[in-house]
């Protein structure tokens, strides 16, 4: 997560330099779509980790603090 | 933006397989600001690690720079589970043994395959042979193969670069290939 927020810096200002790192969508509604799929795999992600933390016998407590760190251990 | 193919099908063959099932944001590109363009409609690279088929990131191809990663045991799990997709743009696969890599090329449903090129098809003159849904008519279109009337042509771009003294194990690249500075 944070090698992309440091791409902030990389990037450049002028387009087409040659250390431009990041170009853009083609539009907001693009630029939306692909948010949306990246928080669907969030979202897909916590409800299976819930699904299968229940299956698997493990205390509704633990899921839970699975799903708050964001990855189960 | 970085293109992403509607198969881009990363083969990572692990003997290790997590318990936990779902799937992981590594790399996080959403909310990136760049310097000068407070309105552009950016995102940074993203890496989604334990998708599942069933998942909207792996069923919608995303068309930004996101790499969605599944896991498979073997290679005939990986070749099955690249052939059960609907799609057939581009596939790639990284390998020094040969066995691997043409067993690879001859069972996959895919119309452009990479060996050890991540993008299957680089060049201008190679015709689109992308295949399944990922293609509409009867005959491929760019150059030859819109006449050839083949019509399930495969295009396979392989790269066997010599290692040199102790690179054996380098890693792979992942680049966009040029010619002749490869």
């Amino acid at each position: 997560m944070s090698e992309s927020k440091e791409a902030r810096g990389a990037a450049k200002s002028e387009l087409g330099a040659a250390a431009t790192q990041i170009g853009p969508l083609i539009s907001p509604t693009a630029k939306q779509r692909v948010e949306s799929l990246i928080q669907s795999a969030v979202d897909e992600g916590i409800s299976a980790r819930v699904l299968h933390a229940r299956r698997s016998r493990v205390s509704v407590a633990l899921a839970c603090a699975a799903c708050m760190v964001g990855r189960q251990t | 933006m970085v293109a992403c193919h509607a198969v881009c099908a990363l083969l990572a063959v692990c003997h290790e397989r997590t318990h936990t099932p779902g799937a992981d944001v590594l790399l996080d590109g959403r909310g990136v600001k760049v310097q000068g363009f407070p309105k552009g409609n950016f995102v940074g690279p993203t890496v989604i690690s334990k998708v599942s088929e069933s998942m909207r990131c792996y069923k919608e191809e995303i068309f930004g720079p996101a790499l969605v990663c599944l896991e498979a045991e073997t290679l005939d799990e990986a070749i099955s589970l690249v052939n059960r997709n609907p799609y057939g743009n581009g596939t790639a696969i990284f390998t020094s043994s040969g066995v691997a890599a043409r067993h690879f090329q001859n069972t996959i449903e895919v119309g452009q395959i990479g060996i050890n090129t991540a993008i299957p098809v680089p060049l201008p003159f190679f015709s689109f042979t992308g295949s399944k849904a990922s293609m509409l008519g009867d005959l491929h279109f760019y150059g030859k193969a819109g006449i050839q009337f083949f019509t399930r042509p495969k295009t396979i771009t392989s790269n066997w670069r010599a290692p040199s003294a102790g690179a054996v194990n380098s890693k792979a690249a992942t680049t966009m290939p040029i010619l002749g500075k490869s």
